[in-house]
Order: C-alpha cells, then structure tokens, then sequence
C-alpha cells in the first residue's frame, strides 16, 4: 500500500470512528485534500509581485496587479468545470457572488460583506494551469495596514499545531530584507507541512529591476540569485532561489496581437531615437515623441511590459530574432526565468505531491485527536504513528531538512549527492542517482555502488551516532533505487 | 567637465563673517595679541571650511550610492546590483580625488582620538566600502573617506553614504538613528517602486524629531511608471503624520544622460537641479548662518579682551586721582588670573569632579535603562512562545535598546553642557574683575557663551536643542554605525528535533514539547544577554572615551582662556600704570588715541552683533 494510500485509510476509520462529532467534518475535508491539487500559496512582502507573478503562471492577467495595496485578502484560484467566483465570509461557507472582467483582471464583489470578515475568496476558473495546482495569492506582510500583513501570518502559519492549507509556498522577495527572513523563519518549523527548506522557494521576483531595467538586468539577477542559493541562512530556509521577471513572464505569456502591434512602432524607429523615446517613462510618454501610438496606447505599454519589457522586445524585433507575436512571447517568456521556475516547482513540489499531502492528511488526524479526545483515541493514534515512523518518504524529508539546517557531519560533496538521491533535483531513480544517461543496468550498478559507500560511511568509527544515522536513512533509499530498478 | 555643474557660493553671512575675523586679526595684531590672533586664526580656518554633514540614508537598494554618484557627477561610490555599500563612506571637497580608508580600533586599545587610517587607491575602493570585496565589513573598516574637487562641496559640504539597512528597522537602522543628531540634514532614499513601508515611516519619524532638515526623495522615477502617484502617496502619508518634509522625485539615470549630453532640459527632468537647490538654499544656507554666529561670538569675545586693556588706563587718564585705586585693583585682579591659571585652580576641580560625576552617572543611566529592557524582554519571553513572538520580538528588542542608548547620549550631552557652563562661573566671577566697569554685566555671557560654542561645537536646534554635534569631532558616531549587532535568528532557536523524533513515543511527545518550549525560553533569553552585552560593551566605552575627551578639550580651552586673560591684565596693568606716570598734556593726547581705539573696537563689536545676530549677542536658549 503505497504512503497516500495509508492515510487514506487511517482517514477513513477515524471519520467512521468520528461520525457525527465536529471533528468528522475536518477529517472529510482532509481527505477529500488528499485527491485535490496540490496548494501552492504565493507569500512575500508588499510590492513583492505577487500577483504579476500568478497571473504569469495561470497564462491569463486575472489577478489584479494595481500600485496600490491590492491583494487584502487570501485569494483562491482553482480549477473548475464552469466560471465562478465565491466569497467565504469568517465562519460561513462560500457563496457565489458578481464579478466583472473588463480590461484583464476580474473585479470581485464582496457581496455587501465587510472586507476585514471575509475569510477567502475563491476563484473557480478552467484553466489548464490550475488542473494539478492551486494557487493561493496571499495578502503582502509588512504591509502599512497592520491586519493586511497578520491575515497572511495567520493563513501561512496557523497557531497551534493545525495544518495549514497550503501545501507549499512561493516566497516572492524583490532583495532578501531581514523581514523575509524573519518571516520564513516564523513559518518555518519541523511539522512537514509548514514551509521548511523542503516546501518552501525562494523568488528573486522584479528581477528585471534588479538591474534597473538595463537589457543585461537578468544577468544580474541571476548572479545575485546564485549568491542567495549558497547563502547558508537561506538555504536553511528554502529549497532554491529563482530570479523571475514577473512582469515580464506575465506580458509574455499574455501577449495580444495590438501589443505586438505597438512593439512594432518603437522598434521600427532608428536606434538613436528609440533609445531617446526609451530614456524614460516620461520621455515615452511625452507629446514631443510623435510617434503612431495614443497616449493611453503608451500607458499601457509601460504598465503591462516595463521599461525593462519594452527595451528588450524592442530590440527582439529590431534585431529580427522575433517576428512575430508568438516568437515574441516565447522570447519574452524564456528570457523572463518563468519556465525554470516551472522546472522548479515541477521536481519540488509536483514529484513530491503525495508525501505533501500525506503530511497534511496525518497532521489533520493528529489535530483531531488532541482537540477531539475519542475512546479509540489511542488505537487510532498508534496507528498514525505507525504511518508516520514506517514512511521512509518521510524520513528522507526530514533528513533532507537536517542537511539544509545543521551540520551532520558530512562533507559539501556528502551533502550535495545527499540531497540529490533524497531527490531535492527530481524524484526518478536517474535524477537521484545523478546519472545523465545509461540504460538500466547501468543505473543499478551505480546505485549498488552509491548504497555500498554509504553503508562503509554508517559503519566507520569516525563517523557519529547523528552521521551513522543519517548514513543509514541513504543506504536505506538506495537500497529502495536498487528494488525499483531491478 | 560639463556646463552642468553646481556650485555653491559662499553665502553671504561667512563672507561678512570671514572679513570680520580678518579685521579682528588686524585689530589683534596692532595690539601686540599674539595669543588672540592664533585663536581667530582658526575660527578663520573653521569659517574657510565649514562641516555640513548630509546623511543619505534608506533601505538597501533604494540607490543611495547612485544619487551622491549621479550629484557629484562622478562615480565615486562603488554601486553593484547586488547589495553594494558595506560601510559609511564620507564624501567631501579635496584638491585631487583621494580615498582614505580608517580602522574601527582594535579591541583593547584606547583609539578615543585617532583611528587607524591608510590612503587607498579610489579604484580599489570597492576593496574596502562594498559588500562585494568586504563583505559583512570582515576588513573592520569604520568608515572610508573619499575626496573629490567638486565645487558644490567646496563650501564645506559632505554627503554620507550609509550602507543599505535590511529593513530600517533592523539594528543598522537604529543605529543610523543614533548619528542623526549629528548630521546638518538627512535624504531618505526610497525608490518609486512602492509607497512607503511602516519601517521607513518610523525611521522618519526619528529624523524628523533629532534632525533639523529631512528631504524625502523618491529615486528610480525613469523606471516606474506610477512614480506620480507613489510621490503623491508618500507626500500624503508625510502630511497625515503632520512632518513638513520635502518630497523630490529624481533619476539618476536621467541626471547621468544629462551631464553627458550637457543638456539642461534633461536634468530639469531628472529632479537634481531642485536637489542641488534644497541643499544650497536651506542646508547650506543654515549651516553656513550658525558657523557666522559662531565666529561672531570669538569676535565679541576678542573685543572684549582689547577694550578690557584699556579699561583701568582710560580711567586713569580721565582721572588721575584714582591711579592709585585702579593699579590696586588691576593688581588684585591679576593675582586672581594668576591663581585661575594655575593647577590648583578651581574652576580645574570642578571639572575633574564634574567629568568623574557625569561618567558614573551615564554609566549608571546607561545600566539602568539597559536593564529595565532586559527585565520586559525577560517578561515577553516568559509570556509566549520565542517561536511565535520573535518576529516582532527582534525588531522590538532592537528598537527599545537603541531609543534607550539614544536617550542616555542626549542625558549625556546634557550634562556636558552644564558642566562647561558651571566651570564658565569661576571664569565670570574673574572676569568681572578683569574687565573692570567695562564689561561687568556681559562678559560673562560672551564667554561662557564662547567656550561653549567654540569647543564643543554645540548648536542649539530642532524642538528640544539637543546638543549632540559632539558627536561629530569623535568617530563615536561612525562606531555606532557599523557596532550594530544582530540578533541570532530564530533558526537557531529551534532545537534540532531530527530524524530521531520518530523514535520518540507518541504519549511524550507532549511532553517533549513543553521541555522544548522550556529549552527555547532559555536559549531565547541568552540570546537577549548576549546581544545587550554586544552592545552594553562598545557603547560603555565610546561613552567613556567621550567624555575623557570633551574633559580634555574643556580644559585646553578654559586653559587657554586662562592664558588670555592673564595676557590682557597684564597689558592692562601696564597700560594703566603708564598712564599715571602722565603729565597732563600727554594725558589728553593719550585719552584721544585710546578714545579712538575703543570706538573702532566699539565698531568692531557692533558688525560681530550684526552678523551674529541674537546667536552672539548673548547665550540663546539656557
């Protein structure tokens, strides 16, 4: 019986043991959230991008990106077979509710509740992105409207030992401040479903303005990235660093025919003039540049794309390597550091969906036996605790989040193959094992071989009672890469 | 070197001021007051050069270091996209451009005076100011000043590059506060990407309170297209907390593109011509009416001294009958400046004393006030779970150490001034006796008024007048900058559960919660200590390493007054004394030469008052 599968079961005794209590209601909940998509919230601070970037990854500008504050309240966007928004007021259950959608993102009706006692709002929208994810947009912390930021607080990191609802988290950063920090930390903890290094990634977001929207912007971004990635607080903290452009990964993968169109215009002036009418906001929206493009054409322009974002497709199509609106797109999109977010978030958390959710699953029961106590409380306990000491996903989990945090007593080469064959770089044997080709016996051969070293590593007399352990949790998953690939 | 180059004209009042001295320095020179013209030499020298200090200061990578690039015309500060400056960097006028980088002391020794310092190479710059070639400042740089021809520098402005804080409201940023007090003005750099953050608003409100001009800027206007709205959004929330502040948008890259096109039309756009005019017109202009009203004083009081030569002997020659009395008493009065100038004299163990009192007592304060934190960080600890409440437990510890060592600074300076002024009574009462009839109600003002200003520099200023310009002549200030310590993170709070919870029983597990809880209360506390000691230490011995040094310079100065009285008595005594033996004739055509004398002292005294206005003629403010 595989992992989900087992806490499917214990689920389903103790919502049988459970009927008729309040306990049985999250319990359902629970399990129902073991066949759904995975969660993935987007947390970071005010102006962080939050919502540029969700609308970069649903393909579509739904959320509303304004200047001002806009995201105040949780925001669900999930799949579902027709258009509906609903509004969950504090304590109630969703009801639909109106919304318009006029120029892009929706406007949503709060349905005459108070916006402070709405609970979420959820987004119900077919789209192809939301299919094994749902994102969650969350309020920005530190924002100047002090219960704006605790809303996000309270839904990423809970009291008490409740899951949260998130099974994994994007943490946008523009630069890393010590307030990221400290609020990774806060919602860092050693229960799997909080954010930990291994459910947590970092996003260098507004990476063009890195580099101040000079064309080399994402090479700077990158650089910066990397020094974050290596940075030990950090990895203590998350997963990786990515630098994405949001903005530019949302025009291009919103890109309309009339943009293309107005591109065009700015490219096709000589380069001594583009570069002039591309000095400044001002300087491109200014009366003097007469160029065929509407005053509110230009406007748009800048709100949508950037400085950054027109420089760069302005060159694209001066330079002739894009010709056409999805060439543009494409370039703008792969240059916006989008599509390896995606690889990311695929090996981190989609390879990894079913020891997320299974934590979450667990986590429920366990909230259910404390806040409930049940007769056959200790039975049904016990055998959550079975779950929990059998998985050995769990175990690597945790072992990976050790190698992140604290020193086991092994070398940067240890830690770095460690880590890959507990599959913080993709869960299939080959990714593991890192091996880049090779038929299968080769793969076996070489996890037999991995398995023997860290077997004389558990068994050296240098090594200590933390390191032998952690070798052993290794031999063990080599030990399940041989089984598998035999 | 383009046409767009500011610059900043002497202001009138120092032009006034400077020509005064110079006649002082003639006036002083036709006496024979050898001792009198040394000491308006400097004022001199101080009035050529004035300090005025502009902090820039804001978040990390609001372009701090860009604005004073793209002001200077020149890329002085070394600027990454990554986070750049490490620490504070000094950029001032100099004949050819010239880095000097100076070391935070070394543990131990007693470097209150001088730091170590070392001329590098202004590109290698980046070696020692920036987080790329210092990182963390592992090179123990306390602060590296850059000297540049610039004219708009060249009337004694400096701009203060801070290193970025992680959020102002971390420790850097508090102690950024601290040297608030000591700068003439603070920009705040925030760039137009976003309105401004509740940090950011608070640092603010600091600047406002301890700094007498705040000028608001909002960077990166070519990029953002909103930055309209976010200018107006941060004017708004500057006038709903009721601070009249400035708010200027700029471009650096704009002023950049500018410059090299010679094109003042762009430039206009590019916000800095209205930057460069803020500084000119009200920083400059203020800092340059204060250094006036401070070289006004040393005139009055050099006036002083030369009428005080004339007093007994003019008496004298009006009226022969009292040579007798005046002698008597120029003599008397000469005994008692002798007995002021020696090592026995009063006034020298009222301010050993007083020097010995004020640092126990700021110890003591500094103590007190450290410990009152430590109790209710102890209380919060106790309260809560370290785990749930560090978030707002950090910043919060940060703040209230550093608003408490802010408040023992200001009690501080508070005390050296009344003890300068208390040292300035023994002065008053000989100078009484001195200065004769002349001068009996005003003396004592002008010089206790004249030491006070002229040695410590003190200005009174803002609401509550504080006086710590202090400050400025030690690199107490600097110290604080980069002393800042940080908390440990939380991560370290966390006890490693690790692979072998799973070991542990189901049934204590609860158990193991509460002993962990108990385990996080501890470590959080030690954690408390260890970070008020880190700062307990450093600031103990800046504290003592001030006032060891005011002490000393109170005492030069008071001596040298000492000298300076005893040099006009004597000159006095002999005056007078040469007047008696006068027949009548030369009596008359003496009393005309000294009534001349005294009219053109007289007129002297006159244009100092004018200058100086109410600054010299009288101590304003008590």
């Amino acid at each position: 019986m595989t992992l989900i599968d087992q806490v499917r079961a214990a689920l389903a005794d103790a919502i049988a043991a459970y009927e008729g209590s309040p306990a049985a209601r999250a319990l359902d909940a629970a399990r129902s959230r073991l066949d759904e998509p995975l969660r993935v919230a987007l947390a970071g601070k005010v102006k962080a991008g939050k919502s540029t970037l969700l609308n970069a990854l649903l393909g579509e500008e739904l959320a509303p990106t304004d200047a001002g504050e806009c995201t105040r309240i949780v925001t669900w966007y999930q799949d579902g077979p027709t258009y509906q928004v609903m509004v969950e007021p504090v304590g109630e259950d969703p009801r639909p509710t109106q919304y318009t959608r006029d120029a892009g993102a929706i406007e949503i009706s709060l349905d005459g509740v108070d916006a402070a006692k709405v609970h979420r709002l959820i987004v119900q929208w077919p789209l192809a992105a939301l299919r094994h994810t749902t994102l969650i947009d969350t309020p920005g912390i530190e924002s100047l409207s002090m219960d704006v930021s605790a809303r996000a607080k309270a839904f990423l990191s809970p009291e008490d030992d409740q899951p949260t609802a998130a099974d994994a988290v994007l943490y946008l950063m523009r630069h890393l401040h010590a307030g990221d920090v400290r609020f990774l930390e806060t919602f860092h903890d050693d229960d799997m479903a909080r954010a930990t290094p291994v459910n947590a990634i970092g996003v260098l977001s507004r990476a063009d303005e890195i580099g101040v929207a000079r064309l080399d912007a994402m090479e700077s971004a990158r650089r910066i990235a990397e020094r974050y990635r290596r940075d030990t607080n950090v990895r203590a903290l998350c997963q990786t660093v990515v630098p994405v452009a949001g903005l530019l990964a949302q025009a291009g993968s919103t890109l309309r025919q009339e943009e293309f169109r107005a591109l065009g215009i700015l490219a096709a002036l000589p380069a001594e003039d583009r570069n002039a009418a591309l000095l400044s906001v001002d300087r491109l929206r200014s009366e003097r540049l007469r160029i065929g493009l509407t005053p509110e054409e230009r406007d748009h322009l800048l709100l949508r794309f950037g400085l950054f974002g027109i420089r760069l497709s302005t060159q694209l199509l001066s330079d002739g390597v894009a010709a056409s609106a999805p060439q543009l797109a494409e370039h703008l999109v792969g240059a916006s550091g989008l599509p390896e977010l995606r690889a990311v978030l695929n090996t981190q958390f989609t390879e990894r969906r079913d020891v997320l959710k299974a934590r979450a699953g667990l986590l429920a029961l366990e909230a259910a036996f404390r806040d409930h106590p049940h007769p056959r409380g200790e039975e049904l306990a016990a055998q959550v605790e079975r779950i929990e000491a059998g998985a050995h996903e769990f175990t690597e989990v945790r072992l990976l989040n050790a190698l992140r945090t604290r020193d086991v007593g092994f070398d940067a080469d240890e830690v770095a193959e460690a880590e890959r064959l507990l599959g913080a770089q993709g869960s299939s044997p080959s990714a593991r094992l890192g091996a880049s080709g090779g038929g299968g016996d080769d793969l076996l051969a070489l996890a037999r071989d991995r398995q023997a070293s860290w077997q004389a590593k558990a068994e050296s007399p240098f090594s200590s009672k933390e390191t032998a352990d952690a070798c052993r949790v290794l031999v063990r998953t080599c030990e399940g890469l041989v089984a598998a690939l035999s | 070197m383009s046409d767009i180059e500011e610059r900043a004209e002497p202001s009138d009042p120092v032009a006034r001021a400077a020509s005064l001295v110079d006649l002082g320095i003639q006036a002083a020179n036709a006496y024979g007051r050898e001792d009198l013209v040394h000491r308006l030499r400097s004022t001199r020298e101080r009035l050529d050069a004035p300090d005025v200090r502009v902090l820039v200061v804001g978040e990390f990578k609001q372009g701090k270091s860009t604005l004073i690039n793209a002001l200077l015309n020149s890329p002085v500060c070394p600027v990454d996209d990554d986070v750049a400056t490490s620490v504070p960097t000094i950029v001032r006028h100099g004949a050819d451009v010239e880095a000097v980088v100076y070391y935070e002391p070394v543990d131990g020794a007693d470097g209150a005076d001088s730091l170590r310092s070392e001329v590098v190479p202004v590109t290698r710059l980046a070696d020692y100011a920036s987080e790329v070639g210092n990182p963390s400042n592992v090179r123990g740089v306390a602060y590296v000043e850059i000297r540049i021809p610039r004219q708009l520098l060249e009337t004694g402005l400096s701009l203060v590059d801070t290193p970025g804080v992680a959020g102002l409201g971390s420790a850097h940023g508090r102690m950024t506060a601290a040297v608030l007090p000591s700068a003439d003005a603070v920009i705040l750099v925030s760039d137009a990407s976003q309105e401004y953050t509740e940090p950011e608003l608070s640092f603010l409100a600091q600047a406002a309170e301890l700094c007498p001009t705040v000028v608001c800027v909002v960077s990166k206007i070519d990029l953002y297209p909103e930055w309209r709205k976010i200018t107006e959004l941060d004017a708004r929330h500057l006038e709903d907390r009721g601070y009249d502040v400035p708010v200027l948008p700029l471009s650096a890259a704009l002023r950049r593109v500018a410059v090299e096109g010679n094109d003042a039309e762009l430039n206009a756009e590019s916000g800095f011509s209205a930057l460069v005019s803020m500084l000119r017109d009200q920083v400059l202009t203020r800092a340059h009416d204060l250094a006036a009203g401070r070289a006004a004083t040393d005139i009055l009081f050099v006036a002083s001294q030369l009428e005080g030569q004339f007093a007994g002997e003019r008496e004298i020659l009006t009226d022969p009958e009292t040579s007798t009395r005046v002698v008597d008493r120029l003599e008397q009065t000469k005994k008692n400046v002798e007995e002021l100038r020696s090592k026995a004299a009063r006034w020298q163990t009222t301010l050993a004393d007083g020097a010995a009192d004020l640092n126990a007592d700021t110890e003591h304060d500094l103590r007190a006030r450290i410990r009152t934190v430590q109790k209710t960080a102890e209380d919060m600890i106790d309260d809560g779970d370290p785990v749930d409440i560090w978030a707002e437990f950090e910043p919060w510890i940060e703040q209230a150490v550093a608003t408490e060592v802010t408040a023992t600074y200001r009690k501080m300076y508070e005390g050296i001034e009344a003890l300068a002024t208390q040292v300035a009574e023994h002065f008053g009462d000989e100078e009484e006796l001195v200065l004769a009839d002349l001068l009996a109600n005003q003396g004592q003002e002008y010089l206790a008024g004249a030491a006070v200003r002229d040695d410590l520099e003190f200005k009174r200023q803002g609401a509550l007048g504080q006086t710590f310009s202090a400050l400025r002549g030690s690199y107490g200030g600097f110290l604080m900058f980069s002393m800042a310590s940080q908390m440990v993170g939380l991560a370290a709070l966390n006890p490693a559960v690790g692979v072998l919870t799973l070991l542990v029983g189901r049934k204590s597990v609860r158990e193991e919660k509460d002993r962990q809880l108990a385990q996080r209360r501890v470590q959080a506390k030690q954690a408390v200590r260890t970070y008020i000691d880190d700062v307990n230490f450093p600031i103990s011995k800046d504290v003592r390493d001030t006032l060891r040094r005011v002490q000393r310079r109170l005492r030069d100065s008071f001596q040298a007054r000492a000298e300076e009285l005893q040099r006009s008595t004597n000159d006095a005594l002999t005056a007078a004394q040469a007047a008696a033996q006068q027949d009548a004739s030369g009596r008359e055509a003496r009393l005309r030469d000294v009534d001349a004398e005294l009219e053109r002292i007289r007129w002297l005294r006159q244009q100092a008052e004018d200058v100086g206005g109410p600054a010299a003629s009288g101590r304003s403010g008590s």
